[in-house]
């Protein structure tokens, strides 16, 4: 099976210099784990709920820390022709549940962990 | 804050007798990334979580990586028991949310179940922390 049937084909970001707590409504709001972290249109990063725990364990005071302070910015992508266990794999290997999905250098969508296990378990 | 603020409860919990793909589907639909799993009584003996059971299948059988459809029929169902993680961190209702948060960051994990005694009365998952921290800060009503 391949990323492009089990992909989720949107993108739910916020912006860059947004605190903390509001991107912790965004994905409470969208219910997801990870957000693209965007300047303007650009992709510059990754956030998501583990980033957002360890700043409330390291941070004085988190709800002023804004998105980029722990977006993390080395992108793991997974491509749409990719076989879907080589990501589960990469995954794990890279201890993320999220990854943006790539299309010509460009992010078209994000799969989860979740959406990948389900294709296992819906097609054992 | 205390953890009992926090918690989600009651508990989805696995049945120590189920199989892996029995889990995820219980996950799925319930929409959670980890569940406590445990024995007749009811008392907690691990937790499991998509991790757990993704890694499972994947290394359950490694010819399945090049060969899934045809290796999957052959192997036997891989059980919760197989692929759960045993001695469970738990924490109390009355433990800081602030303790609770480091225990999730510095051990890795994603959620954390919360007893009273031997008794299982909660969870709290890093979805719980994201509502907190969301109903933080000035812009809260924006």
């Amino acid at each position: 099976m391949r990323i492009s049937n089990v992909y989720r084909p949107m993108i739910f970001g916020c912006q860059a210099d947004e605190r903390l707590p509001q991107v912790a409504r965004r994905m409470t709001e969208r219910n997801v784990g990870a957000l693209a972290v965007l300047e303007g249109e650009q992709v510059t990063g990754v956030i998501t709920e583990r980033d957002l725990a360890e700043a409330m364990a390291t941070c004085r005071d988190p709800v002023t820390v804004t998105a980029a302070a722990f977006a993390s910015t080395e992108l793991r992508t997974a491509r749409l022709d990719e076989d879907t266990r080589d990501v589960a794999r990469r995954m794990l290997e890279a201890g993320v549940r999220h990854m943006p999905v790539d299309e010509d250098g460009r992010l078209v969508g994000m799969v989860s962990m979740r959406d990948l296990l389900a294709v296992e378990t819906w097609a054992s | 804050m205390l953890v009992r603020e926090v918690m989600t409860a009651p508990v989805v919990t696995v049945p120590r007798t189920w199989t892996a793909t029995q889990a995820v589907r219980l996950l799925c639909e319930k929409d959670i990334t980890a569940a406590p799993v445990v024995d007749e009584s009811g008392r907690m003996i691990g937790i499991v979580s998509e991790m757990d059971l993704l890694r499972g299948e994947l290394e359950a059988d490694p010819r399945a990586y090049l060969h899934f459809a045809a290796a999957s029929d052959a192997r036997p169902a891989l059980e919760v028991e197989e692929v759960m993680t045993p001695n469970v961190k738990t924490v109390r209702e009355d433990t800081d949310v602030l303790e609770l948060v480091e225990l999730l960051v510095t051990m890795g994990m994603k959620s954390v179940p919360v007893v009273r005694g031997d008794e299982l009365v909660g969870i709290v998952s890093r979805r719980d922390l994201m509502r907190m921290l969301a109903a933080g800060g000035d812009d809260a009503d924006q």
